[in-house]
């Protein structure tokens, strides 16, 4: 485990890189949605009071979800937070755990593929029949389509290179390695992530190899 | 190959394949995409991209993320300490003392939170060292813990009815009218389990906290305001038909950033957290929805729900057995699996079997969200449990598996009341929204 943390992994800055940039994403989108949600309750009051209706703005939440969703798979991605089902897989020798966790990446990054894919498609279609949303604001559905596809797109790309990763780490024979980034999360780290708890900082229970179990990578390569 | 033996041959490998680790919309997708490329060919797998845009196209499932949102904002501004303690002053009073504040505070916690990982290790956080001291077994406070933090998704608004909801294109007011009476009688049952414990085993429990006086107990219900506020107005707007269900889920959000205000706990760092929390929600539940989304499609095209509900006509069975073999059916899925694959894994290939049986959409909507709360909740896989050992931090993990075997007991009481009481979750919506 030690050994892993003293070679640095040459990946680890083009990771933390998209880290950074989903970071800011999730801000900006985050804002977006508060103050959609600002603009939905002025909304409700001025149909209620005033009888004044701004129309469209149901429309505008449908292409929110898209976005939102579609700009937050590569964080959730580089988080783990995909759902995996890890009853088996932790019961498993590390070595067919390590073929597994290459796989899950691997077809992760095909489905990220399918969905760029489909997601160009779909927007070559708008862009061809130059398509509009049959609502009062008469959307052009390619802007929402375009910032769905880079979303998708920037998924694919984070998939990949996670993929590639793994397959790297494997080939070099680094089992604990592919396990530790690619596994499913701990359940400290899944502590830490939903309810902000910290669990390895206060205490001393448990083995000190747990600290090697965090996943940031910034912390490690500082101390390496 | 009948529709039925390739309904079959895909709902085997798609298990298969949660099980082998692989992501959960990966297993959809891999299935989904088999079935496209092998019985219905090229436009059925080009078609991925557009189920994929409608998929989330729909208005009513962004209140998946607001949601999310208004829970993040509330769960890290909320003041859980005193909101606890505010709780334990009105209930601590009863037999079993602070064991039903647990109750209550990880019920109304996940309520609005949705997470019932987040509610298990911020109520275990708060909660245990109020208990080192004061003679409760542990083993009861572990477990009322973990119970109540198994209730919040039949507590509405939560994102298991949504999901149900936007995949059988049932309405999410009626689903959450419905799961409002069994929501709070499971939360009831746990209550009275406790008072039953404490009546038949009186050593099991510790001290009463001494009696507050009604100001000082009002005084400290200024932190119940936030959550309480917030669950009323939101529910209140869906049925008085001020706001759609999105709607009110922005309103909830605007409160919740109110209320973190007003307990001068609001911050650009604690928006931000939650904004980052809520995107990586949105986007493990919207990938996972999408991708089962295609699934469904893929599955109509193949006619797989009209081969399931014909076999299922011919074999007349009963709702009533039909309920209880589901119901054993996902105790068994529930000990490996989570809330969502449970959902989306077997809602697309169980729901035509269930409407041909004649039961009603509404209601295996709240048995199925009620199946995943016990998975929740049964031991030994569990995820409550250990996130609430991993919190304590010391003794045995069995103490836990102990504790939560009278709540599970409460938890099949509930299910026998929901299978042979359809008007339990039937009567108030239609009340509401008439048949």
């Amino acid at each position: 485990m030690r050994s892993a943390s003293r070679s640095p992994d040459p990946t680890v800055n083009e990771s933390s890189a998209i880290e950074r940039i989903t970071g800011r994403l999730a801000i900006a989108a985050g804002w977006w949605l508060l103050l959609y949600a600002a603009a939905v309750c002025v909304e409700i009051l001025a149909r209620r009071l005033l009888h004044i209706s701004f129309q469209g703005i149901d429309e505008v939440g449908g292409y929110t979800l898209a976005v939102f969703s579609a700009l937050g798979y590569s964080g959730a991605l580089l988080a783990r937070s995909h759902t995996r089902v890890d009853f088996i897989l932790t019961r498993l020798s590390p070595r067919v755990q390590s073929l597994l966790n290459i796989a899950a990446m691997v077809l992760i990054a095909v489905l990220a593929g399918f969905l760029a894919d489909g997601a160009w498609r779909v927007l070559e279609e708008s862009l061809a029949f130059q398509a509009r949303s049959t609502s009062p604001l008469r959307t052009p559905l390619a802007v929402p389509q375009t910032l769905w596809l880079i979303g998708l797109t920037m998924f694919f790309v984070t998939a990949l290179v996670l993929a590639i990763e793994a397959i790297v780490l494997g080939l070099r024979g680094n089992r604990d390695a592919v396990n530790r980034r690619f596994g499913p999360p701990s359940l400290h780290d899944e502590i830490r992530s939903e309810a902000g708890l910290d669990l390895d900082q206060p205490r001393n229970h448990g083995s000190p190899s747990r600290s090697n179990d965090t996943p940031s990578r910034g912390k490690e390569s500082v101390q390496s | 190959m009948t529709a039925l033996m390739i309904s079959a041959l895909l709902f085997g490998a798609m298990l298969a394949l949660m099980f082998l680790g692989l992501h959960i919309a990966v297993a959809l997708f891999v299935v989904a995409l088999g079935g496209a490329a092998l019985w219905l060919g090229p436009p059925a797998i080009q078609a991925f991209g557009m189920q994929a845009w409608a998929a989330t196209e729909d208005p009513i499932l962004l209140s998946i993320p607001l949601y999310i949102l208004l829970g993040e904002i509330l769960v890290r501004g909320g003041s859980t300490d005193r909101m606890y303690a505010s709780l334990g002053d009105w209930l601590g009073r009863l037999p079993g003392g602070l064991l039903h504040s647990n109750i209550a505070a990880s019920a109304l916690f996940s309520a609005v939170s949705g997470s019932s990982v987040a509610t298990a290790a911020t109520i275990s956080s708060v909660a245990l060292p109020n208990f080192r001291q004061q003679g409760y077994d542990p083993r009861l406070v572990l477990g009322s813990i973990a119970a109540g933090a198994s209730l919040g998704n039949l507590i509405p608004p939560g994102i298991a009815f949504l999901i149900y909801g936007a995949m059988t294109n049932t309405s999410a007011g009626r689903l959450y009218a419905a799961g409002m009476l069994p929501g709070f009688l499971m939360a009831v049952l746990f209550l009275l389990t406790i008072g039953l414990i404490a009546r038949w085993r009186p050593a099991l429990t510790g001290e009463r906290p001494p009696p507050g006086t009604f100001v000082e107990k009002l005084r400290g219900s200024r932190f119940l305001l936030g959550p309480v506020v917030i669950f009323t107005v939101v529910m209140g707007a869906i049925y008085t038909g001020w706001a759609t269900v999105t709607e009110s889920a922005a309103i909830g959000v605007m409160l919740s950033v109110l209320f973190c205000a007003f307990y001068r706990t609001l911050s650009m760092r604690l928006l931000h957290e939650s904004f980052k929390a809520t995107m990586r929600l949105t986007a493990m539940c919207v990938l996972i929805l999408s991708v089962a989304f295609y699934l469904n499609f893929v599955l109509s095209q193949l006619g797989v729900a009209q081969a399931l509900s014909q076999a299922v006509g011919g074999l007349d069975v009963s709702p009533l057995v039909l309920l209880w073999v589901l119901a054993v059916f996902y105790f068994v899925l529930g000990i490996f699996f989570e809330t969502l694959p449970m959902l989306v894994g077997t809602v697309p290939i169980l729901f035509p079997v269930v409407t041909a049986a004649g039961i009603d959409p509404v209601l295996f909507g709240v048995f199925i969200v009620l199946m995943t709360e016990m998975s929740l909740l049964s031991p030994p896989v569990g995820m409550t449990l250990y996130v609430i050992q991993a919190v304590r931090g010391e003794g045995s993990i069995r103490e836990v598996f102990a504790g939560t075997l009278p709540f599970l007991a409460a938890m099949i009481v509930m299910t026998a009341l929901l299978i042979h009481l359809p008007a339990l979750s039937l009567w108030l919506p239609e009340l509401m929204f008439g048949r």
